[in-house]
């Protein structure tokens, strides 16, 4: 985070700016007519759920200075139980019939009550939408294939998630995490895919500027609508580099300078197809952000990484809902990550007992202290 | 090795679950195991409401008087407060009943799967266990 504000502060003193307001004029440059990305020009529509047909009489809202109004507390609750990769049984059809969404709804309903116990805290997990899968392209709503180049890349990635990881109880550095692990970051794309808690996100503007807040994992982009020079490609960044515009009333947001330390899809993520999907330095991502109406947005992500994704990119779109009333707390996920020194201890432990492996052990070498400080004594 | 067995079986259950994929910050089964289940009672010492996940911090005296101080983890606090905790919601010397997965390593800590009060009021701590339970 430092060093993007470093970044940035950099380029704006270079260009004689400060990181405050930019005149209109300059920002009305900033009214790209650059042609949509072809996949998500003729991705379908998504449908948001449980909200009015903004209908033809929907006026956007513009703030003071002129700029198409997308601010608001937009939490993605409603998207967990719509799979990130479509049930093969779809095939090619986007959206489910009547009769599907209605057993959907249902099947929705259930888990919401399966889940209250505060793993998926949030009521507005009980919504289904239309779409039978947050992937829309591919056509066949299916993560793709990796190159042999990204299955190369796969096979070295690590995370408490990796299949077979737990058993092998191989974990005895930093390294044997992934970056979500070590509260780093989920990274690009899967910071705007839900999960099963903390699904906040808050975008705030100012001339010249739309800050996308994710609540997990407390992720401030800041993303600049103005000419500002694109980054050294040399400059890598967990979550890239940033630049937008507006094209209508539409927010369109390209990202480069990533470093290629993420994965493209999270375990967390319903429906994910696994979790260790590479990313590389030459990722690109495309977002696009429309309101349809009072309460709906359009969002849509398309990611292009050739180097991995056999079919070159894939499109994620994954309506979202206004809800102001949302509170997102504070994720600081380092001030107490006991995971990574637990899961050591235990793997450490398991190589030196290894029989039993999973018996509940005396405290031995350890002394039979709480992991963390022991014998009550407070974190240090 | 051989008495801390017999004192954790006396408050051990021992029974398999079906587990669910509720999929925390990280994996959980790398930390505990799923498989066996742990009932505490004991007094709280403290909470802490600490990212990515909580910590709940009891007392448990055992029968010979002696006592262990076990760590049970739960949810992050937003889920926390979300759920209607808040930091008077298991002030210091309540005594409660833990129930949840014990760690693989035998340290005393467990992931919690319900907190019972003495009145026999249940209470959800959120969290990576698959078979957390429901509030009452």
């Amino acid at each position: 985070m430092m060093k993007h504000i470093l970044t940035l502060a950099g380029l704006s003193i270079g260009a004689g700016l400060m990181l405050v307001s930019m005149p209109d004029t300059v920002a009305a440059q900033q009214q790209s007519t650059k042609a949509q990305p072809a996949a998500t020009a003729t991705a379908p529509k998504p449908a948001a759920p449980a909200a009015k047909p903004a209908g033809p009489a929907y006026k956007q809202p513009m703030t003071s200075w002129g700029e198409p109004d997308i601010s608001g507390m937009w939490p993605i609750n409603h998207l967990v139980t719509t799979p990130l990769q479509r049930d093969p049984k779809y095939g090619d059809r986007a959206y489910l019939t009547d009769d599907e969404f209605k057993a959907a709804q249902t099947r929705a309903d259930a888990q919401k009550k399966q889940r209250a116990s505060g793993a998926l805290p949030s009521s507005e997990s009980g919504a289904a939408i239309r779409q039978t899968s947050l992937i829309v392209d591919p056509p066949n709503g299916r993560f793709p294939a990796l190159t042999p180049y990204g299955t190369q890349l796969q096979s070295k990635m690590n995370s408490t998630y990796k299949p077979g990881k737990d058993a092998e109880g191989s974990y005895d550095g930093i390294e044997d995490f992934g970056p979500w692990d070590r509260c780093i970051t989920r990274g690009l794309p899967v910071s705007m895919e839900p999960r099963n808690y903390n699904n906040g996100i808050r975008i705030t503007q100012s001339p010249g500027y739309v800050v996308i807040t994710t609540e997990m994992a407390h992720e401030a982009r800041i993303v600049p609508t103005t000419a500002l020079p694109k980054l050294d490609p040399a400059i890598k960044e967990w979550l890239g580099e940033s630049r937008g515009h507006w094209e209508g009333n539409t927010l369109i947001v390209e990202t480069t300078n990533f470093n290629g330390l993420t994965e493209l899809t999270s375990a967390g993520v319903p429906g994910s197809p696994g979790p260790l999907q590479p990313s590389t330095v030459n990722m690109k991502t495309i977002e696009r952000f429309t309101r349809t109406g009072p309460g709906t947005m359009d969002y849509s992500i398309k990611v292009e990484d050739p180097t991995v994704l056999a079919t070159g990119s894939l499109t994620v779109a994954s309506p979202m809902m206004l809800d102001n009333s949302y509170q997102m707390f504070e994720y600081a996920c380092h001030e107490g990550n006991t995971a990574i020194r637990h899961y050591i201890e235990t793997a450490r432990y398991a190589k030196a007992h290894p029989k039993p492996a999973t018996a509940a052990p005396a405290g031995g070498a350890r002394g039979g202290r709480g992991g963390r400080g022991g014998g009550g004594t407070p974190p240090q | 090795m051989r008495n801390r067995l017999i004192n954790i079986a006396a408050i051990v259950g021992v029974l398999l679950v079906t587990t669910l994929p509720l999929l925390a910050h990280h994996s959980f089964a790398a930390e505990f195991d799923g498989s066996r289940t742990v009932t505490l009672e004991g007094k709280v010492v403290k909470l802490e409401m600490v990212n990515p996940h909580s910590w709940l911090h009891l007392d448990v005296t055992k029968p010979d008087g002696t006592v262990e101080h076990w760590m049970a983890e739960g949810g992050s606090p937003g889920v926390l407060l979300r759920l209607g905790w808040n930091r008077d919601t298991l002030p210091a010397g309540t005594k409660v009943k833990v129930t949840g997965a014990p760690a693989k390593d035998g340290n005393f800590r467990l992931n919690t799967r319900s907190i019972e009060f003495a009145d026999g009021k249940k209470l959800s701590m959120g969290g990576s266990n698959p078979d957390a339970e429901q509030p009452k």
